[in-house]
């Protein structure tokens, strides 16, 4: 996973909006994963054509977090939604 | 209203009922006892007929009777491999069920119970009701409803049985009904192993994420790590003619976030002794038990 890597939500994965987070079902049908505030608001972003920089600096904008620590944990969360099958590469 | 019928033990559900017909009469009997309490005095829903066939095999006994379970057409099922069959006619509203009986082994029929669940979807469809059953601890304390709620082990039963001021419902699987302005907590008569539990109802004041540990606290949960953890206890909405699709899970999505949206939900961390109503009395500022 790269700060140019763009993400798109996999397909047949319900969300749901719950409070200020998501719910989201696994492509497997049984699996399901919770995402906090900050998750959703990335969440949100990656819709298949901004790029994991353009994320980032609204992140770093929107919530007072240093930018390595930002790049770091985004990469991270990134890359856990592409191995539980939530987003592809678009 | 039909005349009472002694072979069909009526089980209340709360907005719904399902006769279980036994066509071995002692069996009404012994679901009495079973269920520790007397069939109810109202008309069901929906009516299964029930019989416990004798076997030679060894059947495999499975852990889910949804994951197993597979539509034979016109209405007939077979839950795995043979070791419940059965039809249900969803315009008639009745059906049969043919149960090998092991399953009748001491906490075996726990198993049986869960075929009970998909007859309990099948009767509230029939009732046009809403309201689904959650694997859970309930109790009524000082009139409000408080539901305990995680996985196996999680527990349940540790809360039921520290609730003996309160009036306990069950420790197993407890029913949730959409009210106006929220819901109502009812218990079941299905089992777990707290076997103390009281028919009641009450409206749904709070629900506990449970989990063990050495002490008692309440802390806050993201809503949307607790709708994930309630959908995973709600019992799947899925009536004895059905088996789970792709709407399934996502339903219990839904059912859990609307829950999460109007009940207040916590972790509990608990310890086992009785010292947790300690702090849901503060925070739900609940008159001492009698």
């Amino acid at each position: 996973m790269e700060l140019t890597s763009v993400l798109t939500p996999a397909d047949n994965c319900p969300v749901r909006e719950v409070g200020d987070g998501y719910v989201i079902l696994a492509g497997d049908g049984e699996t399901t994963h919770s995402l906090d505030g900050l998750g959703a608001f990335i969440w949100k972003r990656l819709d298949g054509q901004q790029d994991l920089a353009s994320v980032l600096a609204e992140v770093v904008a929107e919530y007072d977090v240093p930018a390595d620590t930002a790049t770091r944990d985004l990469l991270e969360f990134a890359t856990a939604l592409a191995e539980a099958g939530l987003v592809t590469l678009a | 209203m039909k005349p009472p019928r002694d072979n069909v033990y009526t089980l209340d559900l709360t907005g719904a009922a399902v006769g279980l017909v036994c066509h071995q009469p002692p069996l009404a009997v012994g679901l009495a006892k079973w269920f520790g309490r007397p069939g109810a005095r109202i008309e069901p829903t929906i009516d299964v007929g029930l019989e416990f066939v004798d076997h030679r095999d060894d059947p495999h006994l499975p852990t889910s009777l949804l994951t197993t379970k597979r539509l034979t057409g016109g209405g007939g099922f077979d839950i795995a491999d043979g070791l419940i069959t059965g039809t249900y006619d969803a315009r008639a509203r009745t059906g049969e069920l043919k149960i090998k009986a092991i399953l009748l082994e001491g906490l075996l029929m726990r198993i049986f119970e869960q075929v009970l669940y998909q007859a309990h979807a099948s009767a509230r469809q029939a009732a046009g009701c809403g309201g689904f059953l959650v694997h859970s601890a309930a109790v009524i304390a000082d009139g409000r409803g408080f539901l305990f709620v995680g996985p196996s082990e999680s527990g349940k039963t540790t809360a039921a049985r520290h609730s003996s001021a309160w009036h306990v419902l069950g420790d197993e699987m407890n029913l949730v009904v959409p009210t106006d302005d929220g819901y109502l907590l009812a218990g079941t008569p299905f089992n777990g192993t707290f076997r103390d539990k009281q028919p009641g109802s009450a409206p749904l004041a709070g629900i506990f994420l449970l989990q063990q540990a050495p002490r008692h606290a309440l802390a806050t949960v993201e809503p949307a790590a607790a709708a994930m953890a309630l959908a995973a206890e709600i019992m799947p909405p899925v009536g004895l003619d059905q088996v789970p699709d792709n709407d399934t899970v996502p339903t219990m999505m839904d059912l859990a976030a609307r829950m999460t949206d109007k009940v207040p939900v916590a972790r509990l961390e608990l310890l086992p002794d009785p010292g947790f109503w300690n702090i849901i009395g503060e925070r739900f500022s609940l008159a001492p038990s009698a």
